[in-house]
């Protein structure tokens, strides 16, 4: 038996200690996802613990036929997803679907900051799902099928969304910045 | 022949080094001639990097103990019935105290709608004892009067507010 699977039953059969070692384990990523998709520390901070407590009465179904860290991303994406679909969080967001009809995109962006800034306020401008797989990608060594897993996502989609997610970043925080 | 869009698709696989040994020969051959698509390549590279930088976020220190904390909570026992019917006695026997030293003070400030209220209480009696229909209730006289009822209408209270404060500390 895997040791990660081991670490499953444990805290399923109530090893607090186990499940203490869960949350430090995985804490981090699941802290970095709400975050990013909430952009609010204290609410990132509540729906993460909120997303272990799920973990918690979820580990009695879980069979390991995905990897632990997945089935863990996975909840907390849809509970970020759920989240973000409650009236009072209803926001604009740049439209790089295909089928959207594209809008002119006025957000002058922060003046007179660094880089990394500029990003972060560009990345809050993406929806939910692009930054997702942004996130997923620069901190899951860029693996596009367990990216696909956590999304629930064909393979074709996630590559599809990195690419206009990098496409627009590039456009608005590299060249615009270059061309300045 | 492809185009630069087709070719610009597989930047971020030519990036991630997992691009097929193929295509990454047929992308480089592209660049070697094509401005454009080496700019943006380059465009591409420094907002990998950037992306590539941004670190984890930190929960706070005491996030796994919270956690634990909320788990706790969540799988406590609830309360039985009878645990809860005990918790009431000493709510409901304050309250009726607190009733009875209302009442008596109520009384010695001879307040004329109170003894109104108390007249037609005693009509209602009357009425139901007229009827054959005697309340299951019925206070002996005298009972609560003087200081000693005041004294014992405060220490309920306070015992009351005691019970409140532990319980809500609980729950």
């Amino acid at each position: 038996m895997s040791a990660e699977l081991e670490l499953v039953q444990r805290c399923a059969r109530g090893d607090q200690l186990a499940f203490a070692e869960l949350v430090e384990g995985h804490k981090a990523m699941v802290f970095t996802i709400a975050w990013r998709l909430l952009r609010d520390r204290g609410e990132a901070e509540d729906l993460a613990q909120e997303v272990f407590l799920r973990v918690f009465r979820g580990l009695p179904s879980f069979r390991g036929e995905a990897k632990l860290s997945t089935w863990i991303y996975q909840i907390a994406y849809r509970a970020c997803l759920e989240e973000l679909q409650k009236p009072h969080r209803r926001q604009q967001y740049v439209s790089l679907d295909e089928n959207a009809r594209e809008l002119p995109f006025a957000d002058p962006g922060p003046g007179g900051v660094d880089l990394s800034q500029t990003l972060d306020h560009y990345l809050s401008k993406l929806p939910p799902h692009y930054r997702m797989a942004l996130t997923l990608y620069y901190l899951q060594d860029r693996k596009y099928e367990e990216i696909a897993a956590v999304m629930e996502l064909p393979v074709g989609t996630v590559k599809t969304y990195l690419h206009r997610a990098k496409a627009w970043l590039r456009e608005h925080v590299v060249e615009e910045r270059c061309a300045r | 022949m492809r185009r630069c869009d087709e070719f610009q698709t597989w930047f971020a696989e030519y990036l991630g080094q997992v691009l097929p040994t193929h295509q990454r020969r047929e992308l480089e051959d592209h660049l070697a001639f094509c401005p454009t698509c080496s700019q943006l390549l380059a465009a591409e590279r420094r907002l990998d990097q950037l992306l590539a930088a941004q670190p984890l976020a930190t929960p706070s220190p005491d996030f796994t103990l919270q956690v634990l904390t909320r788990l706790q909570r969540e799988h406590a026992p609830a309360p039985s019935f009878g645990k809860w019917l005990l918790n009431s006695l000493p709510y409901a026997a304050s309250a009726a105290a607190l009733l009875a030293g209302l009442n008596r003070v109520l009384g010695a400030l001879d307040i004329p709608w109170w003894d109104k209220a108390r007249a037609a209480v005693a009509q209602a009696y009357t009425s139901l004892d007229a009827l054959g229909q005697q309340p299951s209730i019925a206070l002996p006289p005298g009972l609560l009067e003087g200081t000693t009822s005041l004294a014992i209408c405060g220490v309920l209270a306070l015992l009351t507010l005691a019970l409140y404060l532990s319980l809500a500390e609980e729950y």
